[in-house]
Formats: C-alpha cells, structure tokens, sequence
C-alpha cells in the first residue's frame, strides 16, 4: 500500500519539538509555584477523606471493600505513603513532601494525597 | 474472510504482546511517576497496524489490556490500560495513510502522547480530583522518550521481518 501524501519528517518533528518544549516550559513553572503547604487533603476512593495538619504526626490506614490498603504517615512536617498492596509501589516510592503540586498517586487503589497551602489565618511559625 | 495465516499471526502477536506486557509490569521504575513505562507492547500494536492492519491491531490490543491486566491481578488497572491503549490506537490509526514507514518512531511518540494523555484523563476521573493534572508534562516528556523508543524497535524488527520474508 502506497502512502497518499506522507507530510515531511520535518513536519512531525516540529510538531513533537513544540510539544517538548511546552512541556518541559510547564516542569518549570510547576517548580516555581510549588511552595510549603501546611496541610494534607486525603482523597480516597473518589472522595475527599478529610484535611490534617502537616506538624501532627499521624498514621492512617485505609482499607477498601475492594482489597485496596495504603498506609499514610504524617511525620516532621512531611508526608509519605508508608505501605501499599499496589502492585507498582509508585505511590511507597514518591520522597516525602510538604510541598504543593506535588501529590503522591496511588492509582490501582484510587488513592490521591495532596498537601494544600496554609489558609490566609493559619499561622505556621512557632511550631518545631 | 480471514484466513487461518493472519488468524495464526494474530493469536502469535497477542501472545508476544501479553508477554511482554506482563514482564514490563514487573519492572520496577527508579522514578515515582504514575503511569510512566517504556510500554514495550505498543510495538506489538505498531507492527500489527503495518503489517495486518488497524482493525486486527486493535483486536490484539484490546485481548492484551483484557487478559493482561485479569493475569497481572491488577484488574484496576484495567480502566487506565483501556483508556490510554484505545486514545493511542485511535491516534496512530489516523496517522497511518499520511505516515511512511521510516516515520513510524514519529508515529510512535504521537500515540504515546494520546495514551498518556488518556491513561491521566481517566486518572482524573476515577480519583474524583484534578490534582493529577500536575503531572501532565513529566507524562508529555515521557511519552516523548519511551514512543521514540518503542517506535524505533517497531521499524528495526520490521526491517528484521522483511528480510526473513525474502528468505522463506
């Protein structure tokens, strides 16, 4: 089979270069608006399970009807997932982070944990 | 009609492809980045779109997200397997009248945009949140990386399979 009008090779990698470009330009932006948050937001299962402090250390477990489990610790300011029965452990991988558009994705058990910035009246200092 | 030649090559293909989607999922990644392999069985899917055609190219990758992720135990992942394998199926079958084979690699990369594009929408709406869309680029940069990657495989083992033809 004959190809009708292949576009030129030149075309295509353009197309792709602008597409890298814009990416690689958002990876950037995304550094500079990440800042230190001073709270949790846990979604699990599609809803929202609550918001906790970042400076109470704290472990929650979650467990689904569907076999699902993720452990969640809240610790120095940080929080990471400790434990999963995921299969790609992508979530148990992710650093511990206090920052925001950083969340840690646990997709096979629908898990979302994303550290939100201070509200206007939080007041962060004198904590250690 | 199919015959029993591209009915065999068929069965052949979606159990390569089930194959090395399986070992792939055992890979684990230095990097935490939801969604993001090297998608290995996308040169199952490109080999089947040059060589047999779209229709039997999205046959075998539907079979392969169905049987690949029931055996893999990880049934969850079937929702983002179909949504990210159908964007990409979609995308490189349009592509096809306007690409030659030398541009495959190219094709490749648009394809993986349209998975990873549909693998983060559907991330979206199962987890309920957008938040996920903060990883939109890490997913285009890969998907250009890994498409390269696969795409080029893809045109190698074409090459490789014209040359046993010749000899058959």
């Amino acid at each position: 089979m004959e190809n009708k009008a292949p576009k030129s090779t030149k075309f295509w990698v353009v197309l792709i270069g602008v597409i890298l470009v814009v990416a690689v330009a958002g990876m950037l932006v995304i550094q500079s608006v990440r800042e230190e948050g001073a709270q949790v937001v846990i979604t699990w299962n599609g809803e929202v399970e609550g918001t906790y402090p970042l400076d109470q250390d704290e472990t929650f477990v979650f467990e689904g009807e569907n076999g699902g489990r993720n452990v969640v610790v809240i610790e120095n300011g940080m929080v990471f997932v400790s434990e999963a029965n995921c299969p790609d452990q992508i979530c148990v991988n992710h650093k511990p982070t206090n920052q925001t558009a950083d969340p840690i994705v646990c997709l096979p058990n629908k898990l979302v944990v994303e550290v939100s910035a201070p509200n206007s009246e939080n007041q962060l200092d004198g904590v250690s | 009609m199919m015959n029993v030649r591209k009915l065999t090559t068929m069965a052949m293909l979606t159990a390569i492809s089930m194959i090395v989607f399986l070992i792939e999922a055992q890979i684990p990644l230095p990097f935490a980045v939801p969604g993001v392999k090297l998608g290995i069985a996308n040169v199952i899917t490109l080999y089947a779109i040059w060589t047999l055609g779209r229709r039997e190219a999205l046959a075998i990758l539907l079979i392969r997200v169905f049987l690949g992720n029931i055996i893999a135990g990880n049934v969850m992942a079937m929702a983002y397997s179909l949504a990210g394998g159908l964007l990409c199926w979609v995308i490189m079958s349009l592509l096809k009248p306007i690409m030659g084979r030398s541009q495959i690699w190219l094709m490749s990369i648009l394809g993986a945009l349209g998975h990873n594009a549909g693998q983060l929408g559907m991330a979206i709406l199962i987890s309920g949140t957008t938040t996920m869309i903060w990883y939109a680029p890490v997913l285009i940069v890969a998907a250009v990386v890994t498409g390269a990657f696969t795409g080029y495989l893809t045109q190698i083992l074409l090459g490789h399979m014209d040359k046993l033809q010749k000899h058959a």
